[in-house]
């Protein structure tokens, strides 16, 4: 048997690597990222971290000592496929592997909403600002708003903070009561966290203002103001609450789309979630998939959070080890005490987090009919109508192929669940279970030099 | 019950020129399609109004007169479909390859179509990043381009302010006949429709509606993949293809051909295709085709060397045995039109088909002896 191919050396990576590891095997993790660490433990040269760097060491240390896990950086996989038990991947440095174990560990990027003026310079995402900041220290500027929904808008707000970076405000456009008592849910460390993120914030006389949200960006060639206004519980505005406010930078996060793109390649079945309608894979009880040997984890199988990546990482790797015979499913159940509970009281609280921080359809009266929708091929809002209204578009793929939405160099990675929403909304339906999983049908995962690609097979 | 003068069944590139030409001539149509608009082989085509790689004279002469009703129709409706008169360029590294392009294009001009052979300085010109060792190459300065599913929905958008209708997300379930078996009627999964005439521009399935009817059609698939680059500042200004292809559309193997056909589009990217493959309706990706045309891309343009590959997408030619459209009543059932089996010139074709579909329901003339198009060629007439 081959070794396991783990895609993605985030925290869900890691933790199974380190469990295959463990049980007498052997494995190779694959990340575009140099360094290992995911979104949550992304970090510069220097390895510093704000907070919890030690799990993050103690996983980097263990991996490192076992000489039978390679770990490959800087390396893309940009396309994947499951035929007969074995999975293979695609690399870009033009090799290829296969294996019949493989772990989809590929995360989640940010969700984004469009509003006017979003396609400036100086509108990033918060997962973007936070990126930006870690991996090389960068500020992004000085004056800065934090805004749209989600416990990791305190985070992001307060590690500005900390980089020097005035934040003149966050605003979570949800009706939350109590942010820290859904962020203590999780475990006491949490409950530390949260309380260390407002402390960082409230020293800093960062206004947080719930039920809030940008709703416009404007400025010459950058952002130089904000519009910002209440909105109602559905997202509408409500009247006579708008303030405008100089600012030269905004980071707006509006949570999680787990990326699925090489996991729809490898064939496996997915779900879609019933809160916010985002594709997740489909695992068991040991996280395999619907394709034997194919098993995913963290945030691939719905958006959850680093501890739940951890666990699920490690249920992943344990039974891998069992599939590859490396282990006992009794020696497995030893390895395995608590996980699956701990598991399943997370994903719960996950859950209820995912009701509580919604988006909820108002977003969509923010739209002028100018604004980009797609800012790849700069693709108005008035544009996307267009082709549903006049050109008779009355599905999200006809409506992308004729208005070449989501057709540019992301892929529809951001704009993908965007254009579904707006054209299902002008179409009078919500988009269709298959039209979501087709925001993530990319066979070309990632861009590859054609170079390479005429290479390969020689 | 609803009624029409004609229904057409298929909304891709085919079945929305029939149904613009014959509302532009006063027939009340109204088009049918299973799927969305332009959501069958024409979303998955290249938008080439190719003149340079016909060879037969009649393919030729249906080539020529599509080209200019092309431009005539975007005269009539506007040009919301990027439609523009690109140039073709033919070339070969061979002297029996050159040999053959000097031949078919000495056969082409003395039937209307312009060929200019060009030397390297001029090659250089026409195509600055073209790979230095091509010495020698054929200029079609008639070749056309358009976006070939925006086509489609500017044409049906005309057909509904001419009165027509588009009914999308509609089954066909069969026909009514009278008692000579002539049709009456269209049974769709929303409503009847009366109508005396059906066109069945169903492309790669058009077979299925034959047999739906009571009569028979052969058209199969040949699939193709087309590599999409990233955006890039224009480096390629025609379509420029090796003789190869021209060699590859009419053989008859089976197996795996390619041959590059490069070219730039209006938003940046850069098409390469088109490999040919005869595997019925297969999607799974084929690496080796890629590979492939990645390959003979970058020999053509080195330059193609430094850019990525963003997306692949691949579609279903619709063919007919002897390659040739089949365009005509069919030989069974009277009032069954079929205009399908384009192969991979359907978008170029399309509105020349359109045209000669038209007249032969109006029972005008033809602007060509459209013979060697009929379906009876295949059919035995019962
Ligand atoms: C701004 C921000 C703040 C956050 N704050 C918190 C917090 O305070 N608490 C908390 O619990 N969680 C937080 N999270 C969420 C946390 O980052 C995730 O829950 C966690 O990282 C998920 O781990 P993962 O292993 O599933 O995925 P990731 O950490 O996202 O790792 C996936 C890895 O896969 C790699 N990858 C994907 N596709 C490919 C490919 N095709 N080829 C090669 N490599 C690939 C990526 O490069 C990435 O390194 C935050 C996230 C963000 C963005
Ligand atoms: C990779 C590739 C590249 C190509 N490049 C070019 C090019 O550059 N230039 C060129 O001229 N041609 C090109 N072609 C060929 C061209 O795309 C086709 O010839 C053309 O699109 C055929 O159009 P059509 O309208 O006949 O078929 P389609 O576009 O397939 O339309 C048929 C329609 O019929 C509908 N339908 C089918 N069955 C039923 C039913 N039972 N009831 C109701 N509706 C039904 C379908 O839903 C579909 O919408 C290319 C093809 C491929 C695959």
């Amino acid at each position: 048997m081959s070794r396991t191919i783990i895609i993605g050396g985030g925290p869900a990576g890691m933790s199974a690597a380190v469990e295959i590891a463990r049980a007498g095997g052997d494995a190779i993790i694959i990340d575009s990222n140099p360094r290992l660490g995911g979104q949550y433990w992304r970090h510069g040269a220097d390895a510093k971290f704000s907070h919890d760097g030690e799990r993050f060491f103690a996983l980097q240390d263990e991996i490192s000592r076992h000489s039978e896990i390679e770990v490959r950086g800087g390396s893309q996989v940009w396309r994947a496929s499951y035929h007969d038990g074995v999975a293979s991947v695609w690399l870009n440095d033009g090799t290829s592997l296969a294996s019949e174990t493989l772990l989809i560990a590929t995360g989640a990027y940010d969700r984004s909403l469009p509003f006017p003026g979003w396609d400036l310079p100086g509108s990033m995402t918060a997962g973007g600002a936070q990126a930006l900041l870690k991996a090389s220290g960068a500020l992004l500027g000085r004056a800065v708003f934090v805004a749209g929904t989600g416990p990791f808008l305190l985070p992001v707000a307060a590690s500005l903070v900390e980089a020097g970076v005035k934040v003149l405000g966050v605003l979570e456009a949800n009706r939350v009561n109590g942010w820290i008592n859904h962020l203590g849910a999780v475990d006491f460390s949490k409950m530390k966290d949260a309380a260390r993120y407002f402390k960082i914030l409230a020293t800093a006389k960062v206004p947080i203002r719930i039920g809030y949200a940008i709703i416009e960006a404007r400025g010459d060639g950058r952002v130089e103001e904000v519009v910002i206004a209440k909105v109602d519980r559905n997202f509408a505005v409500k009247p006579g609450s708008v303030e405008v406010h100089k600012c030269d930078a905004i980071a707006t996060g509006w949570g999680f789309t787990p990326d699925l793109t090489l996991a729809h390649s490898l064939g496996v079945t997915t779900d879609i979630d019933v809160i916010d309608r985002s594709v997740v894979v489909h695992v068991d009880a040991f996280q395999e998939t619907s394709q034997h040997g194919v098993f995913a984890a963290g945030e691939s199988t719905g958006v959850g959070g680093v501890d739940l990546a951890l666990i699920e990482g490690r249920v992943a790797g344990i039974a891998i080890a069992v599939q590859r015979g490396l282990i006992s499913t009794m020696d497995a159940k030893n390895r395995s005490v608590g996980l699956a509970q701990e598991r399943s009281r997370i994903r719960k609280f996950a859950q209820a987090l995912l009701s509580v921080y919604k988006i909820r359809e108002g977003w969509r009266s923010w739209l002028h009919p100018e604004t980009i929708i797609c800012r790849c091929e700069e693709v108005t809002f008035a544009q996307v109508r267009n082709v549903v209204h006049d050109l008779g578009a009355s599905d999200v793929r006809t409506a992308k192929l004729l208005s070449r939405c989501g057709m540019g160099m992301c892929q529809g990675r951001v704009c993908g669940r965007i254009v579904a929403d707006v054209v299902g909304a002008e179409i009078g339906r919500s988009a269709t279970d298959d039209e979501l999983r087709g925001i993530h049908n990319r066979p070309i995962a990632h861009p590859i030099s054609l170079a390479t690609l005429a290479k390969q097979g020689q | 019950m609803k009624t029409a003068d004609v229904v057409v069944i298929g909304a891709g590139v085919v079945g929305s020129s029939c149904a613009l030409i014959m509302a532009e001539a006063g027939l009340k149509v109204i088009v049918v399609d299973r799927g969305p608009i332009a959501g069958g082989t024409t979303g998955a085509g290249e938008g080439n109004i190719m003149v340079s790689d016909k060879e037969i004279v009649p393919e030729i002469e249906l080539a020529v007169r599509s080209r200019d009703a092309w431009f005539e129709i975007a005269d009539r409706i506007g040009n919301n479909f990027e439609l523009h008169a690109k140039g073709g360029i033919a070339l070969s590294r061979t002297d029996s390859g050159m040999a053959g392009l000097r031949k078919l294009a000495a056969h082409q001009s003395a039937h209307g179509i312009e060929t200019i052979e060009v030397d390297g300085a001029r090659l250089r010109e026409l195509e600055p990043h073209m790979n230095p060792d091509i010495e020698t190459a054929i200029h079609y300065p008639g070749d056309g381009q358009c976006q070939p599913m925006l086509s489609a929905a500017y044409f049906l958008r005309t057909v509904r302010h001419l009165k027509g209708e588009v009914w999308q997300r509609t089954e066909v379930l069969g026909f009514l006949k009278d008692k000579d078996g002539a049709i009456t009627g269209v049974r769709t999964a929303r409503e009847e429709i009366s109508t005396r005439y059906v066109v069945n521009a169903t492309g790669t399935w058009a077979g299925d509606i034959a047999r739906l009817a009571g009569s028979e059609l052969s058209i199969m698939p040949r699939r193709g993949f087309i590599l999409v680059t990233t955006p890039a500042p224009r480096l390629i200004h025609h379509k420029v293809y090796d003789a190869d292809y021209v060699a590859n559309v009419a053989s008859d193997s089976p197996e795996l051909q390619s041959s590059a056909v490069v070219e730039g589009t209006e938003s940046g990217t850069i098409l390469i295709g088109a490999s040919r493959e005869r595997i019925g309706f297969d999607s799974r990706m084929n690496m080796a085709a890629l590979e492939r045309l990645a390959k003979q891309a970058i020999s053509v343009f080195p330059v193609l060397s430094k850019l990525e590959l963003l997306r692949v997408y691949h579609g279903f030619r619709p063919y007919s045995p002897d390659h040739l459209p089949v365009i005509g009543e069919d030989a069974n059932v009277k009032g069954l039109f079929h205009c399908a089996g384009h192969e991979g010139a359907g978008i170029g074709t399309a509105p020349g088909s359109g045209e000669l579909l038209t007249a032969m329901i109006l029972g005008k003339p033809t602007f060509m002896d459209a013979t060697p198009f009929l379906p009876s060629r295949f059919q035995g007439v019962a």
